[in-house]
């Protein structure tokens, strides 16, 4: 390999990467939009408990599945996995998959709307990182206290 | 007496010993208020659960905690006499730092209908974290809805609220989705770009005139094999044979310079060395083989010659200077092709000058074998 053929290739490398990485930014989208391209939308009070933000779309695949195929686009920064459905937290809001005949309806709400809408659920649950121990190894919680 | 009595100690130290396994795993608050809501739960859907947590710990108490719905604290209680169940099963255990072993961590759920999946984030590096623990809660309060999304329970109706108290507002900020979602590609991607052009700016940098007229112009240049030094009048040793240099050709392509040098002995043996020095110091010493004994093409991917395979491994077309005898024009540009045998150390390689093909074998020469005796100097 010629020296002009290996820098040719090295700025091949990183115009290759540079096109990708403004590809990437500029794709950026968000969970919102991945739901809303996705599910059928449909009237946002049809789920209880709606907020004026409150979006909320149908999904043929029950909670599980359906929370699953989000995930999997955007991965949340938590999940909770409840008998009342699975609710995902991302940093601006909060997606719900709740059980409806078979399938799932979602919820997608402004993340503090969100969090108040369905505090009997999350509310201890979420974000509270302090209030736990510091793990099992060297005696964990509940020793030595 | 005595014997009796010493020994009647020992198996009281050793009743004493024995509950210490039992301690509980969790801080007592945390676990009440999972164990509250796996309760409420299993009365909602007519479900069972129960969950174990062991833990093996060199550096801290061991211990094993249970708990159940229905039963509470304590126990697992029985599912066989349940419609549906889920158990939960977790143990950990640390080795000593010492131990070549590594720590583990295992989670299992059973049902009612087989086993189940984990509960999603309970892996063994989450349960192995600073934040075992908490891991391992959440892990106990997904049974509900493990066994929901399975149909072995009923899902339970959504619970919503008008309002969050003031008094438990939402906690830490969850951090950017993007980055989450999207920050290991843009990291390698911008190690991609950085390692491109750092590539190209060294190949850019390496062997162009810009070092050159640096070292010249501050006499930076290094010291010197004489092999590097040879000119047309010099005596070369090789492998105990004196040859008399006659001719050397200097290439240059894309700022990279090598040489060949013609020798001839006193019987008339001809042979080339190539002395490159663009990258550490490659010497080689050639014979030239009649075209008859090559099969492929010269220049192709690869060759046979006198039985040998040879596979291509550079080719490239570079301006040459000749001074002396060499056979060739003065000057001009020559075709080449690098060959390596496909098993063995040896070289070969085929030039066209303009004429034709000429293809050679050759070996690899240690510089340091090799004596120069400078030819005298004229005035």
């Amino acid at each position: 390999m010629t020296r002009r053929l290996r820098i040719i290739l090295g700025l091949a490398l990183a115009g290759a990467c540079l096109a990708g990485m403004v590809g990437v930014v500029a794709a950026d989208g968000s969970v919102t939009q991945h739901v809303a391209a996705r599910y059928q939308p449909v009237p946002a009070d049809t789920v209880p408990g709606a907020r004026p933000d409150s979006r909320a779309f149908r999904s043929a695949d029950p909670p599980a599945a359906t929370a699953d195929a989000i995930a999997a686009a955007w991965t949340p920064a938590e999940r909770l996995d409840d008998p009342t459905g699975v609710y995902l937290r991302y940093r601006d809001v909060l997606v719900a998959a709740l059980p409806a005949d078979g399938g799932s309806w979602i919820t997608v709400d402004r993340v503090q709307q969100g969090y108040a809408r369905y505090y009997p659920v999350v509310g201890h649950r979420w974000g509270r990182r302090t209030g736990f121990g510091e793990g099992f190894r060297g005696g964990g919680p509940g020793f030595g206290k | 007496m005595t014997g009796v009595r010493a020994v009647l100690l020992l198996a009281g130290l050793l009743l004493v010993a024995g509950p210490a396994a039992a301690q509980p795993v969790f801080d007592a608050a945390d676990v009440t208020v999972v164990q509250q809501r796996l309760e409420r739960a299993a009365a909602a859907q007519d479900a069972c659960y129960g969950w174990t947590v062991s833990l093996t710990d060199p550096t801290g108490p061991s211990g094993v905690q249970q708990g159940g719905a229905p039963g509470g604290l304590g126990a697992v209680p029985d599912l066989a006499r349940c419609r549906a169940w889920a158990l939960l099963e977790i143990t950990i255990t640390f080795v000593p730092e010492t131990s070549d072993a590594a720590d583990r961590a295992t989670i299992r759920v059973d049902s009612s209908a087989g086993a189940l999946p984990p509960p999603a984030g309970a892996t063994e590096a989450a349960l192995l974290s600073d934040r075992g623990d908490e891991f391992a809660l959440a892990a106990i309060d997904a049974l509900p809805g493990l066994l929901a999304q399975t149909g072995q329970a009923p899902f339970l109706p959504p619970a919503t609220s008008p309002t969050a108290p003031a008094d438990d507002p939402l906690g830490a900020a969850a951090g950017s989705d993007f980055l989450r979602e999207r920050g290991g590609l843009v990291a390698l991607l911008g190690l991609g770009v950085v390692g491109g052009l750092a590539w190209a700016g060294i190949e850019f940098v390496r062997g162009s005139d810009v070092v050159r007229s640096l070292t010249d112009r501050y006499g930076l240049t290094r010291a010197r094999h004489p092999v590097e030094l040879l000119q047309p009048g010099d005596v070369v040793a090789v492998d105990g044979t004196e040859w008399l240099l006659r001719g050397t050709l200097a290439y240059e392509e894309d700022g990279y310079r090598w040489a060949e040098h013609l020798l001839d002995d006193t019987a008339g043996t001809r042979r080339w060395l190539s002395v490159d020095a663009s990258e550490g110091l490659d010497v080689a010493l050639w014979e030239t083989v009649p075209l008859a004994a090559v099969t492929g093409e010269p220049g192709a991917g690869q060759l046979v010659i006198g039985g040998t395979g040879y596979l291509r491994t550079e080719r490239g077309r570079a301006r040459f200077t000749a001074t002396g005898t060499t056979g060739t024009p003065a000057s001009g540009t020559c075709d080449y092709a690098d060959y390596r045998a496909i098993s063995g150390p040896g070289l070969a390689a085929a030039e066209h000058y303009g004429g034709g093909w000429e293809v050679s074998v050759g070996r690899t020469a240690n510089p340091h074998d090799i004596v120069v005796i400078p030819a005298p100097q004229q005035e």
